[in-house]
């Protein structure tokens, strides 16, 4: 069975979360708020 | 800008890039997969535009690139926009993470297997992978169809350098989501790494990709 993955919608709030940076720094997205954010998201692979 | 890598080996191959190209944005690494599960999606690269009321004003989700025109004519549209007095929303999604409040809703909720994944990615984020398999265990004893579970415990034994358990749990994720194409790049990342470096064989992952998609079709 394949789970069915929920994806925000343009025009909804952004999904709040917080995640390390490559130095080990804690980040949360409420730091953003209030600017405008391009969320860039890859892998090295 | 923000910069979200990808990358369950750790921080260290994400560093290397940032530091090559100089950005002067933060780079995170969301080792667990936490983004992939709040955002839905299944392969990258990924952009998602939020403006300063931290509404999403637009996304593209696998082929995210700035060398489109078409992408970047988007977004200038969207930046030259003035957004006024829009009132900010509550946001929703996954609450910071801290470990010791991760524990607390993971006690509270033992049959739970959110709150168990919460922990679990928590763990996984702050290094400590041996505490992270047994959360990502114990949430998928509690929902055997988590691939996100599946995918965390996979991640968290790799790290603990049992890479036969680590790829039997990717391919368990797999299975619950054959469309992820991020889970099925980790494993072929660990079983074929002389086609990821020193240089990435794209012409090889199509190949590959035909020839799994074929078998699973038969399967």
């Amino acid at each position: 069975m394949s789970v069915t993955l929920e994806r925000p919608e343009v025009g909804t709030a952004a999904p709040d979360f917080s995640l390390p940076d490559v130095y080990g720094k804690r980040w949360s997205w409420r730091e953003f708020q209030g600017k405008r954010v391009l969320l860039f998201m890859w892998a090295s692979w | 800008m923000l910069s979200v890598a990808l990358d369950v080996g750790g921080a260290e191959k994400p560093r290397g890039f940032a530091e090559e190209f100089g950005v002067t944005f933060p780079t995170l690494v969301d080792a667990s997969g936490l983004l992939f599960r709040l955002y839905g999606f299944t392969a990258v690269p990924n952009g998602v535009y939020v403006d300063e009321a931290g509404i999403i004003r637009f996304q593209l989700f696998t082929g995210f690139s700035i060398d489109r025109e078409d992408i970047v004519a988007q977004l200038e549209m969207l930046l030259a926009t003035p957004t006024g007095t829009v009132p900010a929303a509550p946001t929703v999604g996954q609450q910071p993470f801290e470990i010791e409040v991760m524990l607390e809703q993971a006690a509270a909720h033992r049959d739970n297997p959110h709150a168990q994944l919460g922990l679990a990615e928590a763990y996984l984020q702050e290094g400590e992978s041996a505490h992270a398999a047994d959360a990502f265990t114990r949430a998928l004893d509690l929902d055997g169809e988590s691939a996100s579970a599946a995918f965390g415990l996979g991640t968290s034994l790799y790290q603990l350098g049992q890479t036969t358990e680590a790829l039997a749990s990717w391919r368990r994720a797999l299975r619950l989501e054959p469309d992820n194409f991020i889970i099925r790049k980790q494993i072929w990342r660990v079983e074929h790494p002389e086609k990821f470096y020193p240089t990435i064989d794209y012409d090889w992952q199509q190949v590959k990709l035909a020839e799994e998609k074929a078998a699973e079709g038969r399967a």
